[in-house]
């Protein structure tokens, strides 16, 4: 199986999701909500650099 | 005779059926004392007074003729306002939802009123079962949080306006109200009792809850609800036990597993701490054994697991709405919504994947032992009416689906219930019901809010 190494950075993704937040509801937005993003990004990081095992699919109704 | 709002479910439908209590007497006098605590606690959206009675009537009748018992024949039961009720208002409290009127019942409300209980009403949630506190008010302090996101349900039921009522759990909607208010709350295994009829919050974790005052009577509106259901994707082909009947199989004193190390206890305030810790020595010198147990590696993500999916479902669900009528929302849940929409596709499908993996490793740990042991919430309810509390005890096993029920367990320095939690493997009911009502026997507690009791 090939090796799975990942390495997100909260920086990175705290930059894209200001990006979108900006895009969808403009830069006021984004300066009245910095605390969500960094909890979304954080959110993002968690999941990202805490991937499962290759062949576990989604839970979804369990 | 004890007064009638002292009744648990059992007492009640007991006492019903050998005709030392009527059916109108008892909704008679729980609808008194609505009336005369409502003002103060702010428990209820609707309550249609002449259907109760009418009902309660209806009951009586069947009962004098002589009929076959069901097992809650005129036990009123309230509903938290995301339940669908034929011909009554649902309005989930929310401002989209305001004029909403159900054309059926919920599947859930259907099998309560086969099984012979009353709708007393409908019962305060927080918006949309999130988290924008609801006007609702604890008993036990009115300027604590009754937490929610079933505030209205809870308070009820800890200040004896009915002896049950439903609430939902999607992080911690029912067993952390539940412990807030000092009563017994029971979130079953995802997929045990049908979700249809029951305006959602996340469809991958939303869960119909039960609060009551006693372990039994969770069992008892358990048996009357479980069961799969063809119309809910989500809901569980498993057999339906006689959940009253098995629970006696599991009625010496169980094996116990502490969860003292990591994150149950990191988190706990110091006096919840050496709280669970006496609550644990009092049930070893009961008979009880007790084990240290550890979490799994991969419980490290499950409360940001929870999240993901939560919001982004959420999002999913309310989008629509949203697009035209964002400013309707309450904040915390626009909020909510809002991040919902940020988060990646790739990320929610990994978290879900994520999921399946610790519910795989909490099932194993899970059956080391009769039922998990922990603390309820960090602390008890918070002097905070701007909160609905912390919800971190009770998402991971939201998340991963495994069954929890929060058994009261002594009082706070700050005068607030405290309560202890038990968990167990999926579709394990019985084994868990039946520890806990051992406990909450060794425990031998009858907590009551002082000014509603």
């Amino acid at each position: 199986m090939p090796e799975n190494t990942p390495d997100i950075s909260l920086d990175e993704t705290l930059e894209t999701l200001r990006r979108q937040a900006e895009a969808r509801w403009g830069a006021e937005y984004v300066d009245e909500h910095l605390d969500l993003l960094e909890l979304a990004a954080s959110y993002v990081v968690s999941v990202g650099n805490n991937l499962p095992e290759v062949e576990t699919e989604p839970g979804f109704y369990q | 005779m004890a007064q009638p709002h002292t009744l648990s479910v059992s007492q009640a439908a007991g006492q019903m059926r050998s005709g030392q209590l009527l059916p109108t007497d008892y909704a008679g006098a729980l609808l008194e004392r609505i009336d005369a605590h409502e003002p103060d606690l702010q428990a209820w959206v609707t309550i249609d007074r002449e259907a109760v009675i009418s009902d309660a009537r209806q009951r009586e009748q069947e009962l004098a003729a002589g009929g076959e018992s069901r097992i809650m024949t005129g036990v009123p039961v309230g509903l938290k306002d995301i339940f669908y009720t034929a011909g009554m208002k649902t309005t989930a409290c929310s401002r989209i939802y305001a004029d909403f009127v159900p054309e059926y019942d919920a599947t859930c409300v259907t099998k309560l009123k086969e099984a012979g209980a009353i709708v007393m009403g409908k019962a305060v949630t927080t918006e949309f079962a999130t988290s924008d506190p609801s006007p609702s008010r604890n008993p036990w302090n009115r300027d604590h949080t009754p937490g929610g996101s079933s505030s209205g349900s809870s308070v009820a039921v800890a200040a004896g306006m009915c002896p049950a009522a439903l609430g939902s759990q999607t992080g911690g909607s029912t067993c952390r109200p539940a412990a807030y208010n000092g009563i017994v709350g029971l979130k079953p295994t995802y997929g045990r009792i049908s979700r249809y009829g029951v305006v959602p919050v996340s469809w991958s974790l939303d869960t119909v809850g039960i609060l009551v005052r006693t372990v039994t009577d969770a069992a008892v509106l358990l048996q009357a609800m479980a069961g799969y259901d063809e119309n809910d994707p989500g809901s569980a082909e498993e057999p339906v036990p006689d959940f009253l009947q098995e629970m006696d199989r599991h009625s010496g004193p169980p094996r116990l597993g502490l969860l003292r190390n990591g994150y149950f206890f990191d988190r706990s305030t110091p006096e919840v701490r050496q709280h669970t810790e006496a609550v644990a020595a009092q049930l070893s010198q009961a008979g009880a054994t007790l084990v240290d147990v550890d979490l799994p590696d991969s419980f490290a993500t499950a409360p940001d697991v929870q999240r993901i999916i939560m919001n982004v479902e959420c999002a999913a669900f309310h989008e629509p709405y949203f697009r035209h009528r964002a400013d309707e929302y309450g904040p915390r849940l626009r909020a909510n919504i809002e991040m919902g929409m940020l988060i990646p596709s790739v990320t929610y499908l990994q978290a879900q994947r994520l999921r399946r993996e610790f519910r795989r490793d909490l099932t194993a740990v899970a059956r080391q032992v009769d039922a998990l042991l922990m603390p309820a919430t960090p602390a008890p309810a918070p002097r905070d009416l701007n909160t609905t509390g912390d919800a971190a005890f009770q998402a991971p096993w939201t998340s991963a689906g495994l069954p929890t029920v929060v058994v009261p367990s002594g009082i706070s320095e700050s005068g607030m219930p405290l309560g202890v939690q038990f968990a167990a493997a999926p579709f394990d009911e019985v084994r868990l019901l039946g520890a806990a009502r051992w406990c909450e026997q060794a425990l031998a507690l009858d907590l009551r809010p002082p000014d509603y009791s």
